[in-house]
């Protein structure tokens, strides 16, 4: 079992519109226009169609009276108008809906961009739409998404290259291209599309997928610089600085320039996006900032499930992360790395069944995916399902590279201590730790202890209480979420090792003398309190 | 009240004189006859042919020359007086709308104007002189919002007969360079005709824009009722080339009007409420820039709002039509072939919802024939 990842870099998601539609990346900067149009229907209009449809009493002046709810500020005075159309029985059903968003102000009950869907469903609705208009750019991103799901790669760079020649400029389809390039190996691809898009040089959404592109591909970035320097001049509001800055905060932690990587994810975090969240998490242990529930709430709702999973993974949270996992995959259902985190945290938490979905649902998308086909081999096993689970592993010595031979050791252990052959799968295991030991590898070190002692233990095996005395006490050296979460369930009494001081990016301090509370928007020392009282600096004597 | 003491008929219209002893309300003028011809015989209240444009009052009048009955607009400016700004907006509104009705009167599916003239009282006492401007149009029988019903498969040919006389009216606007601007439910005039066919026509010409550029709305960024209003206006975007502009804002409002007869709700409504709140109109945005968001809402409104309340036989075709006419790109808004050419194609669309129409016709007869 393991949950191996690519390391995090802060390229472009490519999510859902459902999902992207809140985040400020969708459309990337939006110019701002001087025109002062509005919605705001004149009041006396409203009174006129108003009087017009109780002097007639008719269907026609009630369907059109209905449609001043263009202006919400009227939504109140069309109440009773509203009503009347709920209950006539000449009304139609959308002027039924028109008037049920009209008596809840401000919910739209038509739910264009948060239909909840099965993918079957979800594919035949964009195909429709497809049909009916085929420059709908954001259908044909969708249906590419769908597409790659599946593998099939054609289909998707026939739907998004038509996303492109209709829409060049667009910051969705040029993020996702990028994203897909960089998905299906291809980097140098994506750093060379991005380059030449029109578009980079005054977007800072496309500045910031181009620096960590060219950080990916180890190649030289076009935009870093000019990043740099519009970060120092304030060219962007905070709104769109968030993914520049963490990008290029990447960048400086990448030449080890922690001071002021730290600086930079400070300014990402005032307005971040789901990727400098995930971001932010995932470099927590070199920056050691912080990522609470106050951080997370500063992004646009909607969509940061990456970020909630990771926390939840950190904060050993497996129930949550398994869920979050799921809501994560669903945001991109062509990437693996949700399904290999969810299959592992369900494979922890001894959900197997579940577990298996995962990898399964993940294999679809990336049948070379080794990782997941090791979580999937560990699903069957425990499953009683040994065959199958030998199977697998044939498919990983064939597809890996040497990098998961560790990870293949446990599990034939465990398939042999399944199997009855307890000696065969001791010996197997302490290679699989052997291996970890010397790649330096500790977490997943402790996880394989912790993974070990349970199957001894489930199969009642010759000294299952020492090996479960051996991974408790190597978990408190060497703490992993896994191994804690593991052992907690074998009645194990474990405490929670894996906090570490961290520095937050808000600290409220209270002024006693004025009894005021004051939000401090500035890095603290590690490990600092979330609230202070303000100390007084002495006064000088004249 | 005196009677009348000169009516003189002029290019600016007639100019006609009453002696009173004080001055009556622009809604007390039943009974008054105007320039010895109109005879101003019941209040409307509030008229639908009154909906838009320089507001004034109607009345119904009956033609003391031929007999038929007119629909008089009584506009009382001076009462603006206190506000002089506003006033001079007025008057240049006023003058500009008896000059549209003008340029109009040869357009057969556009409300005409009879006459126009000032109606003016002279107290007698002192001289005092208080003036109304009067415009004498073509009386109708009060606007479709009235007459529309929304049971399923009824009514169907005569929705698709109104919308292609709007259709030809807009064309023929077109054609003079003008363009109406103001679409609308509640300026479509409905006449007493036995023939299904000739339903309606197009009143208010008031805000009409003009290719020359002379009009008052011509620069001016769209004030009002926003129900009607293209998406790409209520963003406040300026498309540079008049067609594109003008003539694809009303083949917009036309295919709203189909979605306001067939399925009772504005699309312009509906899309703006179905957009994210922070790419709705209002926020100072780029149309261009979230013009892939808008399309996405439209697309999906059409497909899950309107369309399906078609009636079935000629939903796909007229689904087309309702998506060429309002297509959120003006650029590329109208039938496709016609676009390909150059321009709107309101013709063809108006020949597109008569084909629709006489099959609609043809199988109401059938249905009432089996049955």
């Amino acid at each position: 079992m393991n949950r191996l990842l690519p390391t995090r870099r802060l390229i472009p998601r490519w999510r859902k519109a459902k999902f992207s539609i809140n985040q400020p990346d969708m459309l990337g900067m939006v110019r701002a226009s001087t025109s002062k149009a509005t919605v705001a229907a004149p009041s006396d209009d409203v009174d006129r169609e108003l009087h017009a449809w109780k002097r007639t009493g008719a269907v026609g002046a009630l369907a059109d009276v209905l449609a001043f709810g263009v202006d919400p500020q009227q939504h109140e005075r069309l109440a009773e108008a509203a009503r009347a159309a709920i209950v006539s029985e000449d009304s139609t059903p959308t002027m039924r809906l028109v008037a049920q968003e009209i008596l809840e102000s401000g919910s739209s009950k038509s739910d264009v961009w948060q239909k909840p869907l099965d993918a079957r469903q979800s594919v035949q609705v964009l195909r429709a739409l497809l049909r009916n208009a085929p420059d709908d750019v954001i259908a044909l991103v969708d249906l590419a998404q769908h597409h790659l799901a599946h593998g099939k790669r054609q289909a998707v760079e026939r739907a998004l290259g038509a996303a492109l020649q209709l829409s060049p400029d667009s910051v969705h389809v040029i993020r996702a291209i990028t994203r897909y390039w960089v998905h299906v190996g291809e980097e140098d691809k994506a750093h060379a599309f991005i380059k030449r898009t029109s578009r980079l040089a005054v977007d800072p959404w496309l500045m910031a997928s181009e620096i960590a592109i060219a950080q990916v591909v180890r190649a030289p970035s076009t935009q870093l610089k000019k990043a740099q320097r519009a970060i120092l001049s304030k060219t962007f509001s905070d709104r769109n600085v968030s993914e520049l800055a963490a990008a290029v905060g990447g960048a400086e932690l990448y030449q080890g320039n922690l001071k002021q990587a730290r600086k930079l994810f400070r300014l990402a975090l005032e307005r971040p996006n789901d990727n400098v969240l995930a971001q932010a998490i995932t470099n927590q242990s070199f920056l050691g900032i912080e990522v609470d529930d106050q951080v997370l709430r500063r992004a646009p709702m909607g969509g940061i499930f990456e970020g909630r999973s990771l926390q939840a993974l950190v904060r050993a949270d497996f129930q949550e992360a398994a869920r979050l996992t799921g809501c994560w995959a669903e945001e991109e259902p062509f990437s693996s790395r949700p399904r290999t985190l969810q299959s592992f945290v369900c494979g922890a938490l001894g959900e197997y069944e579940q577990s298996l979905a995962a990898a399964e649902t993940g294999l679809t998308a990336d049948p070379k995916d080794v990782s997941l086909r090791g979580n999937k081999a560990y699903a069957l096993a425990s499953l009683g399902r040994l065959k199958e689970a030998e199977d697998e592993l044939v498919l990983i010595e064939c597809h890996d590279d040497g990098s998961h031979q560790s990870f293949t050791a446990a599990t034939k252990g465990m398939l042999a201590i399944l199997r009855g052959d307890f000696e065969r799968g001791r010996f197997l295991y302490e290679t699989a730790l052997a291996q970890f030991k010397s790649k330096k590898q500790n977490e997943p070190y402790t996880d394989c202890l912790a993974f070990m002692a349970r199957t001894m233990t489930l199969a009642q095996a010759p000294r299952f209480e020492a090996d479960v005395a051996r991974a408790v006490a190597h978990y408190e050296k060497e703490p992993s979420q896994a191994a804690l979460v593991i052992l907690r369930a074998l009645a194990q009494q474990v405490k929670d090792m894996s906090e570490e001081p961290t520095r937050k990016t808000v600290q409220w301090e209270w002024d006693v003398e004025t009894n005021t509370l004051r939000e401090k928007r500035e890095l603290t020392r590690k490990g600092a309190p979330g609230f202070v009282v303000a100390t007084q600096t002495p006064r000088l004597k004249a | 009240m005196g009677n009348n003491a000169a009516a003189v008929p002029n290019d600016e219209g007639f100019k006609d004189f009453h002696e009173v002893a004080a001055f009556p309300d622009a809604e007390a003028l039943v009974g008054v006859t105007i320039a010895k011809r109109w005879e101003l015989v019941e209040l409307l209240a509030k008229s639908p042919q009154d909906s838009g444009g320089i507001f004034g009052v109607g009345y119904r009048a009956h033609d003391l020359k031929d007999g038929v009955d007119r629909f008089v607009k009584v506009v009382d400016y001076r009462r603006k007086l206190e506000d002089p700004i506003r006033l001079v907006e007025l008057l240049q509104e006023a003058r500009f709308e008896v000059a549209a009705h003008k340029a109009c009167l040869r357009m057969t599916k556009v409300v005409r104007m009879v006459d126009h003239g000032m109606l003016t009282f002279r107290k007698t006492e002192d001289d005092a002189l208080y003036s109304f401007l009067c415009l004498v149009q073509e009386l109708g029988d009060g606007d479709i919002k009235t007459h529309v019903d929304y049971m399923p498969n009824q009514g169907v040919p005569w929705k698709l007969w109104v919308l292609r006389e709007v259709a030809l009216a807009a064309r023929q606007m077109e054609n003079a360079n003008l363009a109406h601007n103001d679409i609308k439910p509640s300026n479509v005039i409905r006449f007493e005709s036995k023939d299904v066919r000739r339903p309606v026509k197009l009143g208010d010409v008031g805000r009409i824009v003009t290719k020359a550029g002379g009009g008052p709305h011509d620069q001016k960024e769209w004030a009002g009722d926003p129900r009607h209003k293209p998406i790409e206006v209520l963003y406040g975007w300026y498309e540079p080339e008049w067609t594109n502009r003008s003539t694809a804002a009303d083949a917009y409002m036309l295919g709203n009007l189909i979605c306001f007869l067939f399925v009772g709700a504005s699309l312009t409504e509906r899309i703006v409420s179905s957009l994210p709140a922070q790419y709705q109109p209002g926020k100072n945005l780029m149309y261009r820039d979230v013009l892939d968001v808008v399309r996405h809402t439209w697309n999906t409104v059409l497909a899950e709002q309107v369309l399906p309340n078609l009636p079935g036989e000629i939903r796909e075709k007229l689904g087309n039509i309702i998506r060429w006419l309002t297509e959120p790109d003006p650029v590329v808004r109208g039938e496709p072939s016609a676009r390909r050419a150059g321009t709107i194609g309101l013709d063809r669309i108006a020949s597109h919802l008569e084909r629709l129409a006489l099959q609609a016709q043809m199988q109401e007869r059938l249905q009432r024939k089996a049955s």
